[in-house]
């Protein structure tokens, strides 16, 4: 116990504590404590700061897009998977589709560039061979959310899934024999059965996603994106990394960190709000 | 509880050993190793290690002075060389000396970082004394107002990028270079490469390079300038010769209308403008025949002739253009580097013993006096030069046969561009120490009325903070919005793009104008 | 049930359609392999579409055998982070649980918050680096293994099946006079191996996977993980100051598509190998973790 007691003070609350330097004017020759304070100066700053709209919304429509368009799709894919009757094509679908959620994100973008290359990359030599131009897809704002979204999917759709799956294996046989008795057919059964048998799953998922709607895929963004994608593709978490390890001025770390406490605390505020939801309509707890 | 004392023992002898094994195997890092006063470590950009490592003649000088190195290897990029500095002073893992900038000198040295060299210098280094109070441009530049040196410039060869394009293919697609005066005749030789070689290789794009596509300006007149009366554009952290532009320029326009032309026509790498290109793409490119024409490193030319040019096309051959003109025959002064380059500053860990601080003095006092320099910029007499009848130095090995060995044999070479130690440079040994290509290509372009001077800035404590944060945003800002015009991606119109000027303006730009030109006034004319 | 017409139909529709959603998924690894596997000549005239032409491994010996890609020492160091720091990871991990899960633990619910509160309340990267910096965790593989030896989401994991653990067993053993460690060892240790497993894989996937956190703290060259050298290598094209050129190894062209897609093979192929033995774990643990949470 003591080790995890004192993990969680040296390396979880620890940086807690350290977050006094959004008070200060810090500087890294000077330390937390000889740095000068300058009060909520800061975070006066961040409400000023035209770019933090930018950033939030961002912020918020990658969430948005992961929520529309990510979401819904296992759902759809595991009630089509819980059809299938032979047992091979079953576990085999299941365990090619849960892969991509195992690869790194250094991995699966790395594969994105080796695909979308506008010089040598197999899309290009599509588009081209279909009488298009190359596109410059990692180089255009317009192309960074699309393709954020699609390596969402290819990782995630398989994990979710294996959650509404289990969820379907738990519905009683009797329910669709029930069912057919009254001449439901397949599709009937599919919407009118599954579907509702799974939905208090669906729900917690769903409110998990709407707690975690400011974290962002933080490793895939910083590997995917470059200057000429920012307008689309800078998110608080990667403005707060550039402020503090790429900046090419001095490094303003009070001020990246107060943008960061004010995320958390936002974020923070989401999650517990989502969890007293969850517990109230679906019965579950985050934690 | 009581009961799970055990447990705790257990658990805590177990998460020790695993730390204590972990930090056993930690890499070579810091001065291990390094007798006291016999050698010191420093933190360098990792391509300058990798380069000091192949030098013959830095062997010499180790071997003579008796004083070891242990070079702590940092990014390759210079922007996050100098954040591992910041990281660095907060993590209180700063080696004994550190390659860094003159505005990080300026701030951290009085809050205590770095040493002040000041008085240590005045007692162990008699030559770089000498140097100092010699150069009063140089004392100015690296002394603080009270007198303190927290950094050292090294000194750089005079020298500025060259047109280099691919002479073979120019023949075959009917170009004659000699015939390219200004940049209308710059674009058209463009377009018709694009014509010859693009009809089937839709990767090929005539002109191509690395780092900022935003290099040009020069050509049209707009680079960023200093001077008494007014200072235009960012100036500092590098920008007075790559990536120096002045959108407050009238000429700037122009600029990004021909740019605008060579991205719509297909002339230039459209991946380059978008800055998602690297160092390697260009190079293949340059190789492979996607690209016939660069604006880069002097040396750049004999380089692809020596690094596989030949190799992918028996016909390679490589040849440095004229630099351009106006349309009345007057040369578009070119931008150059710095006499003394304010971005690799060797600067001193304030928390160093003495004899350290000694021994890092006495290796650079070395290249400071008359066999130090005779070695860093010649070698060793009988094996790399000769002493000619009229006094004069000859280098007796072959420099292409020299920088052609491979990467991290040892050879004799005087590249001083590079940050090896902090010293002096001799201008004439630097240009003998070429291939003819680029030796003749010097003679014939690196003369006074082809280059604007450049000067290097001294700022106060709080103006190099405030400088080195407006332009870390403007700068950035400022390229983002050119790349839209140059791509299209915003319309060029003369009422948009004084919106962008104004824009960038209020951003912080006017502000760093004034900056700079209020340090170019205390430093020159004062 | 029966089986109408229709029904197999649509079964034979249904499966034909899964599977090549589920082939979609992998094919673009399959096609990295098939990249690194062809020959250079063929790449760059763009005559590899959808199978390996000239097939050869020639570009994974290249880029294994070269130092300076710094591919073999990337592997080697994330293998050894992810194996010390799965171990020190489960041990930590099981113990905590074990002790928050006791009810005759007393502080076990505010310990218990202030875990979940860290958790959900992020310090953020910055003050994280201040403070892990002090503790001399900058270029130091410690920082792999000792920060994220407790991840919350696994403890609460841990915890919940610890607690399910009928109170039985374990005072049966109380009143025979047995301690907590040999409560610990004897009773829940053998039950637990499912549960151990499980973390295991949680911990040694997201320790293998890590970008950030070296990223920030190891900068070494010869320290980076795999994932960081695959960035390098392939991303920011950067391999040591050295450029890909065109070279000939035994006959074989390769080019810069060659050798990143082998780089690219190389940090995944661990993952790939060991995934079928796993898999089963991983959805154990999802179970836990979606339907108790």
């Amino acid at each position: 116990m003591i080790p995890g007691f004192a993990m969680l003070v040296l390396f979880k609350i620890g940086p807690v504590f350290a977050m006094v330097i959004s008070l200060q004017d810090y500087s890294a020759a000077q330390g937390v404590l000889g740095s000068r304070w300058v009060a909520l100066d800061n975070y006066i700053r961040v409400f000023k700061d035209p770019y933090i709209l930018t950033i939030v919304k961002n912020t918020l429509i990658l969430a948005v897009l992961s929520i529309v368009v990510v979401f819904p799709l296992p759902i759809i894919f595991s009630l089509f998977l819980n059809e299938v009757r032979r047992k091979w094509v079953h576990s085999a679908v299941q365990a090619l589709s849960f892969l991509p959620y195992f690869i790194s994100a250094a991995v699966m973008v790395s594969i994105t560039y080796t695909l979308l290359s506008p010089s040598y990359g197999i899309v290009n030599e599509v588009i081209v061979a279909c009488g298009g131009t190359a596109i410059n897809f990692m180089a255009k704002p317009s192309w960074f959310r699309p393709i954020y979204v699609i390596l969402e999917i290819w990782q995630t759709f398989g994990y979710s899934s294996i959650i509404y799956l289990a969820s379907m294996t738990a519905i009683d046989l009797e329910i669709y024999e029930a069912a057919e008795v009254d001449g439901a057919n397949r599709w009937s059964k599919m919407v009118h059965v599954t579907l509702p048998s799974i939905l208090p799953s669906v729900i917690v998922m769903l409110i998990i996603s709407v707690g975690n709607i400011f974290t962002v895929n933080l490793d895939r963004i910083l590997l995917m994106y470059n200057p000429s994608v920012y307008p689309t593709a800078d998110v608080i978490q990667t403005y707060v990394y550039r402020i503090a390890f790429q900046s090419t001025g001095f490094p303003d770390y009070s001020y990246g960190t107060s943008v960061n406490v004010l995320k958390s605390l936002i974020a923070f505020a989401l999650v517990v709000g989502v969890n007293k939801l969850a517990a109230k309509f679906a019965e579950t707890r985050l934690f | 509880m009581k009961m799970l004392k055990r447990v705790v023992m257990l658990t805590l002898v177990a998460a020790s050993v695993g730390a204590v094994l972990l930090t056993g195997c930690q890499g070579g890092q810091g001065a291990a190793g390094i007798k006291s006063g016999k050698g010191y470590s420093m933190f360098m950009r990792s391509t300058y290690i990798d380069w000091i490592k192949e030098l013959k003649w830095y062997d010499e000088a180790e071997k003579r002075t008796g004083i070891h190195v242990e070079y702590v290897r940092g990014p390759e990029e210079f922007a996050d060389c100098y954040s591992e500095v910041d990281q660095r002073i907060i993590s209180k893992n700063l080696p004994d000396a550190v390659m860094t900038k003159l505005t990080q000198t300026n701030v951290y040295g009085p809050q205590g970082v770095f040493a002040n060299l000041a008085p240590y210098i005045k007692k162990y280094a008699p030559n770089l004394q000498a140097y100092i109070d010699a150069n009063p441009d140089y004392r100015k530049l690296v002394t603080s107002p009270d007198g303190a040196i927290y950094g050292l410039c090294k000194e750089t060869p005079i020298f500025a990028d060259f047109i280099g394009y691919r002479a073979d293919q120019f023949a075959k697609a009917g170009v004659d270079a000699s015939k390219i005066k200004t940049v209308e005749d710059f674009t058209d030789a463009l377009r018709a490469l694009k014509k010859h070689f693009g009809k089937d290789n839709r990767n090929y794009y005539p002109l191509c390079g690395r780092d900022s596509v935003l290099r040009f300006a020069a050509w049209f007149g707009c680079a960023s300038s200093i001077s008494a009366e007014k200072s235009g554009g960012v100036y500092i952290n590098g920008h007075y010769k790559d990536g120096s532009f002045d959108i407050m320029n009238e000429d700037a326009y122009a600029m990004m209308q021909t740019m605008n032309q060579w991205y719509a026509e297909g002339l230039i790498n459209p991946e380059w403008v978008a800055g998602t290109t690297s160092e390697a793409d260009w190079e293949s490119a340059m190789l492979n025949g996607n690209g016939s024409v660069f604006y880069d490193y002097y040396n750049r030319a004999e380089w692809f002739m020596e690094n596989g040019g030949p190799n992918s096309d028996p016909d390679y051959k490589m040849a440095v253009l004229d630099f351009l003109e106006d349309g009345k025959g007057n040369p578009m002064k070119v931008t150059t580097s710095l006499k003394y380059n304010d971005e690799v500053v060797t600067a001193v860990n304030a928390k160093v013993s003495e004899a350290t601080i000694k021994a890092i003095l006495k290796f650079i006092d070395y290249f400071y006096g008359k066999d130090g320099i005779i070695l860093a910029n010649y070698g060793v007499e009988g094996q790399s030069f000769k002493l000619a009848a009229d006094g004069s130095k000859e280098f007796i090995v072959d420099y292409a046969k020299e920088e052609a060995a491979a990467a991290g044999d040892k050879r004799w070479s005087f590249l001083s561009d590079r940050l090896t130690v902090c010293k002096p440079v001799d201008n004439v040994a630097f240009f003998k120490w070429n291939a003819p290509l680029i030796s003749e290509a010097a003679g014939r372009l690196l003369v006074d009325k082809n280059l604007l001077k450049s000067y290097t800035l001294k700022f106060s404590e709080a103006d190099s903070k405030e400088l080195s944060n407006l332009v870390a945003s403007v700068y950035a800002a400022e390229t983002a919005g050119m790349v839209t015009f140059i791509n299209g991606s915003s319309k060029l119109t003369p009422k948009s793009w004084a919106a962008f000027q104004d824009t960038m303006n209020k951003k912080g730009l006017r502000r760093i104008e004034e900056i700079q030109h209020e340090a170019f006034v205390t430093t020159y004319t004062k | 049930m029966k089986y109408s017409r229709s029904d197999k139909a649509f079964d034979a529709m249904n499966s034909a359609a899964l599977l090549l959603i589920a082939a979609l998924c992998v094919y673009p690894f399959l096609y990295v392999l098939f990249l690194a596997m062809s020959d250079g000549k063929y790449l760059s005239r763009g005559e590899v579409t959808f199978l390996p032409k000239g097939a050869s491994l020639e570009a994974f010996r290249y880029i294994l055998a070269n130092p300076r890609f710094n591919v073999l020492s990337g592997l080697t160091n994330s293998f050894l982070y992810t194996i010390v720091g799965t171990l020190v990871s489960i041990f930590c991990t099981y113990i905590t649980a074990f002790v928050l899960s006791r009810t005759r633990f007393r502080h076990r619910n505010w310990i218990m918050s202030f875990f979940i509160i860290t958790w959900v309340f992020e310090a953020g990267i910055i003050p994280q680096y201040i403070v892990y910096s002090r503790f001399g965790f900058v270029d130091n593989p410690a920082v792999m293994i000792i920060p994220g030896a407790i991840n919350v989401q696994f403890l609460i994991i841990a915890r919940s099946f610890l607690e399910s653990v009928p109170k039985e067993l374990e005072e049966a053993a109380f009143v025979d006079g047995a301690n907590d460690w040999v409560i610990l060892t004897r009773i829940f240790v053998p039950l637990s191996s499912t549960i151990i497993a499980t973390l295991g894989t949680f911990y040694a996937v997201s320790i293998w996977n890590q970008y950030l956190i070296p990223q920030i703290y190891l900068k070494s060259s010869g320290l980076q993980t795999v994932q960081q050298v695959l960035k390098n290598v392939v991303i920011t094209d950067s391999a040591s100051g050295t450029t890909f050129r065109n070279l000939i190894q035994n006959g074989i062209i390769l080019n810069q598509q060659n050798l990143k897609s082998a780089a690219i093979f190389i940090s995944m192929l661990p993952i790939v190998c060991v995934y079928p033995f796993v898999m089963k774990y991983f959805k154990k643990g999802i179970m836990i973790g979606a339907v108790k949470g």
